[in-house]
């Protein structure tokens, strides 16, 4: 009895599978889940990356994110019926692996541009935060808020101030960041209307986007102590929930 | 027998055609025209504002939309009717007194509400647009407020639903909710009758789920809420936006499921055939594919990618809405192209604004989930029919108000 138990066990979910490189799906079997599995390992080093689900490509596949580095991610799409595909992002170049289901041997690697969030105007570029700024801020000591707006969403201009000055209060730097879709004369001309300086550089930090900072405006992160907290807030908040939510999201990354 | 052999054979060869004719197309382009077509006045290249915060009506035919840019009000009603002559459908705007996000009461979009509580017809808004008076003021005023008519009633009793966050007095984010009563008076115009209290909600999930919530959106019965805590205990193993059901004494919250994907909004579509009401979204780019819209079929607990994939999209606004009769509409920019005139074979296109009706049955994705699992996808059929759309459409305009009269209403903005 106990070993048809065991059989049994051992047949249904994956979720018990001693693997800790890919995450958790609810589908028994991942097509060349051994090669897939190899892959990242290499590409990771060893360390198990830090998957995060983010909306799924489709309806038979589920879909993760992982951070390699500042800059550098990763996309996993396990399908239930298909090959898996894994996708490398960066604002340098973008590499697709793709297997082979009858043979699952090692992945054609196919070599791309790299994510831009915007074109760059090269006779006047435009100020933008990109990873190299996310990484110092990570670097040194600072302690602080990305607020992430748009004129495309009001609420993200209006409570602008309200934002600013509990980071203040709190002695927190405030660092504003623009949709990188927005025309810029757009942004300084709704920031005009409503009488607020127009304020930051417009976003180029493929960290902030592949942690989908820019699905809604404002989007806030927190960061200090070198690390930046994943878990963004959306939408607006009144300042006791706003500073509420800053003192405990600060200190999930301060341990 | 061979005579009602070839007679079936042409039955079946003439009904076929009429099937495919019955469909809605799986995506409609419907452009804005007239004033709303106009580019801002700093001339941004892309062309006019495609305005944001948009709700849409049960019969996919009026939306309303913040930003409306500079040569409209802040806020219009846009109507999406048939070209005259034909060849398509076109958007055009009807003013409005709004403030930033409002939005209609959900379900029948009887009234369509200021923030400040102000319930407007509908009707009196295309006929009157800022000289349109509200009927009565109620229900949660605020950030994110969110409206629906309960379903039951009748025309001495109905009720409101509705839901707001946050509570600047006392600068909690925690949700709140209130029931508004109201009547139609003998003339045909609407007062209410009572406002319940104000009811502070989810407490009974503060160890799970935490006490502050954001994105709220109610369901089109106004029996469901989605929305997504802020400091949820398992927020590690369960981020993103959650589904719970109001509790009967309205302030108790029962979680009726973790979605696990982060949206920008979460809009429900109805409930049909006794299946649970699907929810619509955008969902962020993901490195295999383009941004676009999504449907989160909440029976088979898988979200559908059911935006446009021809790469004629732009860009796409991050509140879709769904008619009753399970479209999706969005508002969106893309290019129209055109053979250039020149014979060469080049094309020339031209940025639109407007909006996208889809049919998600006929998205790719749908198509093929329901040929691989044919019997769990029993509930998705080939297409929405246009006698499903008209359907709709005809019971929407009796409830409006607006009699059985077809074409626009009079005076929208040319």
């Amino acid at each position: 009895m106990k070993f048809y138990l065991l059989i049994a066990l051992a047949m249904t979910s994956r979720a018990y599978s001693a693997n800790t490189v890919l995450p958790e799906v609810p589908f028994k079997k991942i097509v060349c889940e051994k090669n897939v599995s190899e892959t990242i390992q290499a590409e990771f080093a060893g360390k198990s990356p830090r998957w995060t689900r983010v909306i799924d490509a489709d309806s038979m596949t589920k879909t993760f994110r992982a951070p390699k580095q500042t800059g550098q991610w990763y996309e996993l799409h396990l399908s239930e019926r298909n090959e898996a595909k894994l996708f490398y992002i960066s604002s340098e170049k973008s590499k697709d692996y793709i297997w082979n289901s009858k043979s699952c041997t090692k992945p054609e690697i196919r070599e791309g541009a790299g994510l831009v969030l915007f074109e760059q105007d090269k006779k006047r570029p435009i100020a933008s935060f990109t990873d190299k700024d996310l990484a110092k801020l990570l670097d040194g000591k600072a302690k602080g808020i990305i607020y992430l707006w748009s004129p495309k969403m009001a609420y993200s201009m209006t409570e602008f101030r309200l934002f600013r000055d509990v980071a203040k209060k709190k002695n927190l730097e405030f660092i504003p960041v623009l949709d990188p879709s927005v025309d810029l004369k757009e942004a300084k001309a709704a920031a005009k209307k409503i009488d607020v300086d127009f304020k930051g550089r417009k976003l180029a930090s493929i960290d902030l986007y592949m942690m989908e900072g820019t699905l809604h405006y404002p989007s806030v992160f927190v960061f200090g102590n070198g690390k930046i907290n994943p878990h963004r807030m959306i939408g607006v908040l009144p300042a006791e929930t706003l500073s509420q939510y800053i003192d405990q999201y600060m200190g999930e990354i301060s341990q | 027998m061979k005579t009602l052999s070839k007679v079936l054979v042409l039955g079946t060869l003439m009904s076929a055609p009429a099937l495919a004719n019955n469909c809605i197309p799986a995506n409609e382009y419907v452009p804005f025209t007239g004033v709303a077509a106009k580019a801002n006045k700093d001339g941004d290249p892309s062309g006019p504002p495609m305005g944001s915060y948009m709700r849409i009506s049960p019969d996919g035919k009026y939306v309303i939309r913040s930003l409306s840019g500079d040569h409209l009000t802040r806020v219009t009603v846009m109507e999406l009717r048939d070209k005259e002559g034909g060849g398509g459908k076109e958007a055009i705007a009807y003013k409005t007194d709004f403030a930033l996000e409002a939005f209609p009461v959900q379900g029948t979009w009887r009234f369509v509400n200021d923030t400040n509580g102000d319930h407007y017809l509908l009707r009196d808004v295309l006929q009157k647009q800022t000289d349109a008076k509200k009927q009565f003021k109620g229900g949660m005023t605020g950030f994110y407020a969110t409206a629906a008519e309960l379903p039951g009633g009748t025309d001495s009793s109905r009720k409101i639903r509705s839901l707001a966050w946050p509570d600047p007095e006392k600068g909690q984010a925690s949700l709140k909710n209130m029931e508004v009563e109201f009547k139609k008076n003998a003339d045909g115009s609407y007062s209410k009758v009572s406002e319940s209290s104000r009811n502070y909600m989810c407490d009974n999930l503060k160890d799970s789920d935490g006490n502050a919530f954001t994105l709220p959106m109610i369901s089109q019965d106004g029996k469901e809420f989605a929305a997504q805590p802020l400091f949820a205990k398992d927020k590690e193993k369960n981020s993103g936006i959650r589904i719970y059901e109001f509790g009967e004494n309205l302030k108790d919250c029962k979680l009726v499921e973790s979605t696990g994907f982060s949206a920008s909004k979460l809009i429900f579509g109805f409930a049909r055939d006794g299946k649970k009401a699907p929810v619509t979204y955008l969902g962020a780019s993901s490195a295999g594919g383009p941004q676009g819209v999504h449907l989160y079929d909440r029976e088979l607990k898988r979200s559908f990618f059911i935006g446009d994939k021809s790469g004629a999209l732009v860009a796409v606004d991050s509140f879709p809405g769904m008619t009753k009769d399970g479209r999706v509409i969005y508002g969106a920019k893309w290019n129209e192209c055109r053979a250039a005139k020149t014979g060469s074979g080049a094309q020339k296109c031209e940025l639109k604004t407007g909006f996208v009706i889809s049919d998600p049955n006929q998205s790719e994705d749908m198509k093929n989930y329901r040929k691989e699992n044919p019997s769990a996808a029993i509930h998705i059929k080939e297409c929405i029919t246009k006698a499903e759309v008209k359907k709709v459409e005809d019971d929407q305009r009796l409830l409006y108000g607006l009699g059985s009269a077809t074409g626009s209403a009079t005076n929208s903005v040319r």
